[in-house]
């Protein structure tokens, strides 16, 4: 690796010309060179030179990872997803939320983002037995719209759901998985973020890889929303447009790093055509090259009273729509045979009780 | 070029190292540019030592003569057409991908340029023993998908990928030096056998970098990744594939990202058009530039579950 060029590497600029100008211009160029002559060669602090050439010996012996297309296809055979509890929604996913990748969802107001991440984020601490994957979730929250009361209903469905299956089988580890299970300890696998402006939220990020390395438990990390301080104090679009090119990047970097699934909300803006085609078009917010960068997008919507959701992109799944409800209990299928019942149904009136058991289309799959 | 070293010749010792450095030359190139006659003078080293010190210099760093029809059948030799698996696409571009040369595809988001790159991916696994590296930055590579993509493609075929995941620009370059590096050795049948690099996609990694205040980093970034794909293609002898996003350029038409720089580096470029109906499977793709044939060929192509419809 001795005629890497200096210029390939992520030193300062300065550093860099400094180097060039003294004749450095490849790694090889740094064998057998100390301290002392680099300082000379360039005028820089011998702090400087030590730092410049502990990284230049660093990056000679650096060699990139792999993986086989064979470890990656038993990866993704074998992986356990993250369910929704909408066997729809998981089949259109293919299985559920995907580790490894940057999931944004998109959709207007109300549509049922924050209730699919705090869905996520509860479902993520499922005992194995009952499919789950046994995991934690950070949740980083922007626009405050992490409801507690919420959140407590739809882990408590989640407990008493859990309870429902178990009662049916007498095994006693599926008892007494289901006796541990409570809803204070599923609150507490939930650790949440408050960012209140887009430096708060970058900062965040840049230090979650510490955190998740301290609790490899964690299997989801949900930022909610990642529009909402991206949408506002940027005069400099081509400014925003590198910050944010980058979050994903190391998004997606923390995603492979950690096996965790990112899942990030996104809000919907306006796009007004020039030209010959007028009218208008409702687009996820941040731009072009922010969609590009996210593994799979799908978008939540609205349609003729209930709602459904658009599988947009993804490199793995055909794009498809699929129906699906927001009950109490949280995330559910739409039944197949009511739906002129759905066309009024608003999700706070629906006090159907723990409809997702008792009705087999709702239930949940089992692995 | 390198700064001069002791040991590049004999006559290159220490003592006549510390004289050319007090004279301000360091580099090869200093040592070039400067006149003979002149390097005599004001260094006081023998006439004959700096000749021989040029010569070797010269003889190390410039390339070879080669005529032109032993070229010509040096290529021929080691060249190869991979189908990309899509009958039409290989069609409108002449047969397919071309090793020697960068392919791009540029698109817009869930245009299917990550599925064009699975499927070719796919197709040159189940032909013969050739090897794939597949560069991903967005985390788009799916295993699972290359099998649903390619008929007769199992398991086994997939072995002879190898997957790079890539956040940064410079972690690109440090692997595709890596690559370099592995296959002139020669040492390991995957490298030999490498016939198909893939770099999905290229714009997520230059987009952080750029317009950061420093236009001379990024471009530089730019020419050196251009740079560094060229050799591959050229100097190995291997086809490459890149996928970039779609910008809006001059007038409100559509063009690959990245800039005028990188416009020429890509030999071949193969445009998605807009499709305003997102939710349907087909997609036309155009040729709008190509080096070597016509453009402006296009075809449609059907992404369905279990593969493109030929």
């Amino acid at each position: 690796m001795d005629t890497r060029e200096i210029v390939t590497l992520p030193i300062a600029p300065i550093h860099k010309t400094r180097l060039i100008s003294a004749g450095y211009k490849f790694v090889g160029d740094f064998t057998d060179v100390d301290v002392e002559q680099l300082s000379r060669g360039t005028g820089l602090n011998h702090s400087e030179c030590e730092h410049l050439l502990n990284f230049i010996t660093e990056s000679k012996t650096f060699v990139p990872k792999s993986r086989l297309g064979s470890e990656i296809f038993e990866k993704e055979e074998s992986d356990g997803r993250i369910m929704t509890f909408s066997e729809k929604l998981d089949e259109a996913l293919g299985g559920g939320m995907q580790r490894g990748i940057v999931t944004e969802i998109c959709g207007l107001p109300g549509v049922g983002k924050t209730q699919l991440c705090m869905q996520l984020a509860c479902v993520v601490q499922m005992p194995e037995v009952f499919g789950g994957v046994e995991g934690e979730a950070v949740y980083i929250e922007t626009d405050g719209g992490l409801v507690l009361e919420r959140l407590t209903d739809i882990v408590a469905a989640t407990v008493k759901h859990c309870r429902h299956i178990a009662s049916r089988d007498s095994d006693p580890d599926i008892q007494n998985i289901v006796s541990s299970m409570a809803v204070d300890k599923m609150l507490a696998g939930i650790h949440v973020y408050s960012c209140h402006d887009n430096s708060q939220l970058l900062g965040t990020v840049e230090l979650l890889p510490e955190f998740l390395k301290e609790n490899r438990k964690i299997k989801v990390v949900i930022i909610d929303s990642v529009a909402f301080h991206f949408r506002h104090d940027f005069d400099d679009m081509s400014l925003r447009t590198r910050v944010l090119t980058n979050l994903a990047q190391t998004l997606i970097r923390i995603s492979k790093t950690f096996d965790v699934a990112v899942v990030v909300t996104n809000q919907m803006t306006t796009r007004v055509h020039q030209g010959a085609d007028k009218g208008s078009h409702i687009v996820p917010c941040l731009g072009e090259s922010w969609g590009h960068a996210c593994t799979c997008r799908v978008i939540l919507q609205h349609e003729n009273g209930s709602r459904r959701m658009w599988l947009y992109k993804s490199s793995s799944q055909p794009q498809s729509y699929t129906p699906f409800q927001i009950t109490k209990e949280g995330i559910r299928d739409v039944a197949a045979c009511e739906p002129q019942e759905l066309m009024n149904q608003d999700y706070r009136d629906n006090t159907e009780t723990d409809s997702s058991v008792d009705n087999p289309s709702k239930r949940q799959r089992l692995v | 070029m390198s700064i001069l070293k002791s040991g590049l010749c004999v006559a290159l010792n220490d003592e006549v190292l510390i004289k050319l450095r007090s004279n301000c030359i360091r580099t090869n190139v200093d040592f070039l540019c400067k006149d003979p006659e002149q390097i005599v003078n004001i260094t006081g080293i023998a006439y004959k030592d700096v000749i021989s010190i040029r010569n070797i210099i010269l003889a190390k760093y410039s390339s070879m003569i080669v005529d032109g029809g032993d070229f010509y059948h040096s290529i021929i030799e080691c060249s190869t057409i991979l189908s990309s698996g899509i009958k039409s696409l290989d069609e409108i571009l002449d047969g397919g991908l071309y090793s020697r040369e960068v392919t791009e595809i540029a698109g817009d988001i869930a245009s299917g340029k990550t599925q064009i790159c699975l499927c070719t991916c796919g197709s040159t696994l189940t032909r013969g023993i050739q090897t794939v590296i597949y560069i991903d930055t967005g985390a788009g590579f799916s295993a699972r998908r290359i099998l649903q993509l390619t008929p007769n493609c199992s398991e086994n075929f997939v072995s002879r990928v190898h997957v790079f995941d890539v956040t940064t620009i410079y972690e690109l370059l440090s692997v595709l030096d890596k690559i370099l590096a592995l296959c002139k050795d020669g040492k390991l049948d995957f490298y030999k056998r490498l016939n198909l690099l893939i770099l999905d996609n290229v714009a997520s990694v230059v987009y952080p970098c750029l317009s950061n205040g420093n236009i001379v980093e990024s471009q530089g970034l730019i020419s050196l990744l251009s740079q560094k794909l060229k050799y591959i293609a050229t100097g190995l002898s291997v086809a490459v594939l890149v996928t970039n996003n779609l910008v809006k350029g001059e007038h409100g038409k559509k063009v690959a990202s990245l800039g005028r720089v990188w416009l020429n580096v890509p030999n071949v470029r193969l445009t998605i058009e807009q499709n305003d109906q997102y939710y349907k499977t087909t997609r036309k793709v155009m040729v709008t530039k190509n080096n070597r044939g016509k453009i402006g060929g296009s075809c449609t192509i059907n992404f369905t579950e279990h593969g493109p419809i030929q």
